[in-house]
């Protein structure tokens, strides 16, 4: 029968700086930040990669924002910081613009926007209206030309108007078209807002 | 090699009793820094929540400190022949209700910001949230079982062990998560008791305890069973993690939730479909751990244990509890209550004095004090009817 009584702390195993003691501290360790900061990190990545977070408003000029959908990324050259954003999306390419119109304003603040009309060689889609989540009115048209379709929102408030305009061949338009009238609804321009 | 082989009885060195606090050992250190961490994060999220109702705070305090309690009652007198440090035990309720909760609720929300970006919102709403539970929740429990294995004073060996901790780990995260979500979301008393009845007494059962239960002991499993292969081990300790996350997937998915709403039958129906599994297999698990233990135990008093204090008899009858039960029965015919009471005082003196051999030797003072304290409870518990009272109560001696 054994007798000795078994002190473990007198073992050369049982070492503070011992392998085995450094070893299961380390591999908790890494275990530990997996969970508290390496998703995260890789929520950031995948966030940064999109340019968007998924559900948040994102500003495209003082007081204007509209809520991106999934999937869509932010091109970051084309994109002027606090006064247009561009994104793209399965081929894709939407551009979301403000101007505030004032004593200055001219016709030619929306010749952008007429262009595609004065083209003889497209045809422009019956003009609709809708209302944006937030209340505010505007107006849609599609613009068909051989291959691709352009899209166009107008919603205004007050002096401000926003313009979301989206680009792409007509075969993927279907992909698409339910995400590009969500974000035109999703579309807010505060009272106080002004075009950059 | 059949289920029950054990190591050799031969080949036994006393441990040491056991022991969370090991300041020799970096995990420990580790651990405490992380759970310190993670309460501190914990405290300050429940008190900086500005809906917080102090009333519906305190009951909710009271009610899952109650329900945690009775469940560790359960769980901790069902233990055969060891009963497990207590201080080991509520360091694994502490890391599931600190750092597993805390860490888990990091995770979960940037697993499931991942999936609503890769995939979509609606997903995420239907999959992600019951995957990213199971897939962060899950090792993050079983790490607590792990951490313990990793503290040599602790000496956490066994499938049983990881089936026991694995369940305390899980019964911490599952009492901390409740009170949670509680303070979270219920805004009168009966809200508050709402929850402890559908998230406690009717969920509880097949909840985190159950999972962890299962995964725990295959590590358990993993690491004790010497006399499997390498292979053998480490399939059972993925099968039963995998089985663990599934299960946990299947009970947070939407999956017969529609159904489940139509009606009270429905849903406990659900429930029960949904949770039973799990639950099945743990008492499996249990039941061939407690197989193993059983034959590893009888070997060890064969070997190691004087058979004057622990008689073939004696064994035979410890080896479940229908056989304490006859064994108390027969004394009770000997010598009424009184023999049969001092036949269970000797029962848990036995396994005590079986478990302090075990671990600190047959010269060690309290090996010698149960040995004598059976002595004295022997001569009663077989005495006849005449038997003077068993007094003073050894153990509380």
């Amino acid at each position: 029968m054994a007798t000795a009584i078994f002190d473990p702390l007198l073992t050369k195993h049982h070492l503070l700086f011992g392998t085995r003691s450094v070893v299961g501290a380390l591999a908790v360790v890494l275990a530990l930040s997996w969970f508290g900061f390496g998703l995260q990190a890789i929520d950031d990545a995948v966030t940064s990669a999109s340019g968007f977070a998924v559900g948040e408003p994102y500003e495209v000029s003082v007081g204007v924002s509209f809520t991106p959908a999934d999937g869509w990324i932010l091109d970051p050259q084309q994109t002027q910081p606090g006064s247009s954003v561009v994104a793209h999306k399965n081929g894709w390419e939407q551009k979301l613009a403000s101007l505030e119109l004032g004593p200055d304003s001219t016709v030619e603040d929306f010749a952008g926007i007429l262009r595609d009309v004065a083209d003889p060689s497209v045809q422009v889609g019956k003009l609709q209206t809708f209302t944006t989540t937030s209340g505010l009115h505007g107006v849609r048209w599609e613009v068909h030309g051989a291959n691709s379709v352009d899209v166009t929102w107008l919603v205004a408030n007050g002096p401000v108007t926003v313009q979301q305009l989206a680009t792409g061949s007509d075969s993927t338009y279907a992909s698409v078209e339910v995400e590009l009238d969500q974000m035109a609804q999703s579309i807010t321009i505060d009272d106080s807002g002004s075009a950059g | 090699m059949s289920d029950t082989t054990t190591a050799r009885p031969d080949a036994w060195v006393p441990t040491g009793r056991p022991r969370i606090i090991d300041p020799h050992t970096l995990v420990f250190w580790v651990s405490a820094v992380a759970v310190v961490f993670s309460a501190i994060h914990l405290y300050s999220y429940i008190t900086d929540n500005p809906l917080l109702i102090a009333g519906v705070a305190w009951l909710a305090l009271v009610q899952w400190s109650l329900y945690g309690a009775v469940l560790l009652l359960i769980v901790y007198r069902h233990q055969l022949f060891v009963r497990r440090p207590v201080s080991i035990t509520i360091g694994a309720l502490v890391w599931g209700g600190t750092v597993a909760v805390y860490l888990a609720s990091q995770a979960n929300q940037a697993l499931e910001s991942i999936f609503s970006q890769v995939f979509s919102p609606e997903w995420n709403l239907r999959w992600g949230l019951a995957i990213s539970a199971a897939t962060n929740e899950e090792p993050l429990k079983l790490l607590g079982v792990v951490v313990l294995m990793l503290l040599p004073l602790a000496c956490v060996k066994s499938t049983l062990d990881g089936l026991f901790y694995g369940m305390m780990v899980g019964l911490g995260f599952q009492v901390v998560e409740d009170y949670m979500y509680t303070v979270g979301q219920a805004f009168t008393l009966g809200d508050a008791l709402n929850f402890l009845f559908t998230r406690g007494v009717v969920a509880g059962l097949f909840a985190h305890a159950v999972y962890t239960g299962i995964t725990g002991a295959g590590v358990g499993y993993l690491v004790s069973r010497r006399d499997k292969s390498m292979g053998m081990r480490i399939l059972v300790a993925v099968a039963a993690f995998a089985f663990a996350w599934c299960m946990h997937v299947f009970w947070d998915s939407p999956v017969l939730t529609d159904w489940g709403e139509k009606s009270t039958g429905a849903f406990f129906t659900v429930i029960f479909v949904k949770g039973a599994p799990a639950l099945l297999i743990l008492l499996l698990a249990l039941r061939w751990g407690r197989k193993h233990e059983r034959v590893e135990w009888s070997e060890f008093v064969d070997a190691h244990i004087d058979h004057a204090l622990v008689t073939p008899d004696d064994r035979v009858s410890l080896l479940d509890h229908a056989g304490r039960r006859a064994a108390r029965k027969q004394s009770h015919a000997w010598g009424g209550h009184k023999a049969a009471h001092a036949r269970k005082t000797l029962q848990t003196v036995q396994l005590h004095y079986v478990q302090a051999v075990r671990e600190e030797g047959a010269d060690s003072d309290r090996a010698r004090d149960l040995a004598s304290d059976i002595v004295e409870l022997q001569a009663i518990a077989a005495a006849p009817a005449a038997a003077p009272d068993p007094d003073p109560d050894p153990i509380s001696a």
